[in-house]
């Protein structure tokens, strides 16, 4: 996998596990507490944006900045770094104000809700979540005024639309500290660099396992999509089309399952052209998987 | 366990969405405007919310009662069928519902009375002499939530009063406590899903195992309610003909003939899309990679085989089992033997 360092040129980075966990987060004393507990690294990105990961590139930071467009530019920008995983596990960590709850209570979003646009994102919470729920309100502007029962930050929203264009709700997930409430609410000054990282301490144990429980099914999500050993060697031998290389993939993928471990059946070279030495392909492997079925599959 | 639901925030009030509630205390409940915007994103993954589903209580909209698709009556004039719930608690490795929607979200219609004005609708559209079947296990199983959603106790009052309507409760539950805790009713079937144990026990995950199913039956049989037996679809695995001559066997050891309204027989079938979807949440599972053919717009097993099958079973039904009471899909396809079965009354 290639990274580009912020000159422009790439380096070689080993390649990345097929899912990983991403967290975004908006600012650098949020994202302090989370690099020690997680023990991640840091890794060169452009765009003004600061990266890190662990050695075994399982899991990834991002500090995206403050606000909806940069958690967007942050999310995708974090998409690249980690090497394309289509089942990377998103989670947004932040401080957040809440009318009633307690300061440096941790809730997970069970839904989203964006100020500006109206849009909603009702996230697949995860089997036996033992932190407490409410409702995520993102709005571009600090506020005193609060509505009932709503975390609030500004990045929630924009989070979970651009995460969801990579991965699946069940895997796509904010997790916020509560720094404000209607009897302690922001001052104009807003909250020191050092009070948001005492903050985050409270949820470093709640992110780490959280982390941990969405790798699991991230990791079964890859496992699932992994395309079958063959496939990539016999796409680019017979210079597949797209949509050839989705029928080989799915061929593969019966082949494999109806015959584990047996050789695929031999396919007869032809003089035709290479397009259609493809569709050769997947004709005579269909043949042979309809043939062998017949013969022994049954 | 449900741990989630989501309600459609009209509804909160809603009596029997307030009962359901209660039934489930411990899980969460995030309200929503409909459940459409839970249950139709595509960034879903079914496989994983399948281990874990959230309830999801909404107002069914639009048509109540939908007509059956042909072939697939059980011997009424008319066929519809009507779905409080989408999806099952169940996981069968060949269940159509996986392919067919983007949530494994389990929804249920709290809106009962629409249904029932529905139905009350299409039976006054009936002609003379006419009986129409209300099939309620199209979307999901009928029973398997019975506990939680209290469907059949008010739906068995309702077609009570309805002796042209026959409902049909289809199931591969055992959950039959509302059932027994009434009298039976003349005009509905409850009606078992069932395959060999030695591929159910594989396939039918989540679900109660077959014998389990049987006793079920032969408890309704003895309270006097008219039961079904759904040998659909048959699935064709190792051993496939002791698997099916026993169960058959199996079944008439436990419900006299004549408790048994129906019998059904059809193959694995699926709109070629659905099973397309299956095989990619299922990218290893043999069943579904197997070869099809294409039979009246689906993806069905292949049909030599599957005439092997419903030869088979036909051949080992019981001398005394009204042949009028079987059914096969498509109706009038497949079945060559002289004693032929009325596939359509
Ligand atoms: S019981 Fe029926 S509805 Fe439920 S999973 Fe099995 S086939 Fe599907």
């Amino acid at each position: 996998m290639c990274v580009p360092y912020t000159c422009g040129r790439t380096r070689q980075v080993p390649a990345v596990s097929v899912a990983t966990v991403n967290l975004v987060v908006a600012m650098g004393c949020e994202a302090a507490p989370l690099l020690r507990a997680l023990a991640l690294r840091s890794l060169p990105v452009e765009g003004g944006f600061r990266a890190w990961c662990d050695d075994a590139h399982e899991t990834f930071l991002l500090q995206a900045g403050i606000g909806r467009v940069h958690a967007a530019a942050g999310v995708a920008t974090l998409q690249e770094l980690s090497g394309h995983p289509a089942c990377s596990a998103w989670l947004n960590v932040g401080i957040a104000g809440h009318p009633e709850e307690e300061i440096g209570r941790v809730l997970v979003a069970e839904s989203v809700h964006e100020e500006a646009g109206g849009r909603v994102h009702y996230p697949a919470l995860p089997a036996g979540l033992a932190l407490g729920t409410a409702p995520l309100l993102t709005v571009d502007r600090p506020s005193k005024e609060y509505r009932p029962g709503f975390l609030h930050d500004m990045e929630g929203s924009a989070f979970m639309a651009t995460a969801l264009r990579y991965s699946s709700t069940e895997l796509v997930h904010c997790l916020k500290v509560v720094s404000d409430n209607r009897a302690q609410p922001l001052s104009t000054a807003g909250l020191s660099k050092s009070r948001v990282e005492s903050l985050l301490e409270l949820a470093v144990e709640d992110v780490v396992s959280m982390v941990a429980e969405l790798r699991v099914p991230a990791e079964q999500r890859a496992s699932r999509l992994a395309p079958p050993a063959q496939w990539q060697k016999l796409s680019e031998d017979y210079a597949c089309s797209v949509t050839q290389a989705a029928l080989l993939r799915r061929l593969l993928q019966r082949w494999n399952a109806l015959f584990p471990g047996r050789e695929l059946p031999e396919v007869k070279q032809t003089d035709s052209a290479r397009g259609s030495a493809a569709g050769e392909l997947l004709r005579q492997l269909e043949a042979g998987l309809d043939e062998m079925w017949q013969r022994d599959g049954q | 366990m449900i741990e989630t639901i989501y309600i459609e925030s009209e509804l909160l009030e809603h009596p029997r969405a307030r009962a359901v509630m209660k039934r489930l205390p411990r899980a969460r409940v995030v309200s929503c405007d409909h459940y459409g915007e839970v249950f139709n994103p595509h960034a879903q993954d079914f496989r994983l919310q399948k281990e874990n589903p959230a309830l999801l209580i909404a107002r069914k909209r639009g048509r109540m009662v939908l007509p059956v698709p042909p072939g697939s009556g059980i011997g009424a004039e008319q066929d519809f069928y009507f779905s409080h719930l989408l999806n099952c608690p169940y996981d069968c490795r060949y269940c159509f519902l996986q392919g067919s929607y983007n949530s494994a979200g389990l929804v249920l219609f709290v809106n009962y009375e629409d249904f029932m004005t529905a139905v009350d609708e299409r039976i006054g559209e009936l002609g003379d002499g006419e009986r129409a079947c209300f099939f309620s296990g199209y979307d999901g199983d009928s029973l398997a939530l019975d506990a939680v959603t209290g469907f059949a106790g008010e739906f068995l009052s309702f077609f009570e009063q309805r002796p042209r309507a026959w409902l049909e409760l289809r199931t591969r539950s055992v959950n039959t406590a509302a059932l027994l805790a009434r009298e039976p009713i003349d005009n509905c079937i409850v009606a078992f899903s069932l395959s060999p144990p030695a591929v159910a026990d594989r396939l039918d995950i989540g679900a109660p195992p077959v014998r389990s199913r049987l006793k079920a039956m032969a408890g309704l049989a003895r309270a006097g309610w008219k039961l079904g037996a759904r040998l659909d679809p048959l699935l064709f695995h190792d051993g496939w003909e002791q698997g099916y001559t026993q169960l058959i066997a199996d079944l008439f050891a436990c419900v006299p003939t004549s408790s048994l309204h129906s019998l059904s027989l059809g193959p694995l079938r699926f709109p070629p899309k659905v099973l397309e979807k299956m095989r990619r949440l299922h990218p290893t599972d043999p069943l579904l990679a197997a070869p099809t053919e294409e039979w009246l717009g689906a993806r069905v097993t292949p049909r030599d085989i599957h005439e092997q099958m419903q030869r088979l079973c036909l051949e080992a039904l019981p001398a005394s089992l009204d042949k009028s009471r079987v059914f096969c899909w498509p109706a009038n396809e497949g079945v060559t033997s002289e004693e032929q079965p009325r596939l359509a009354v």
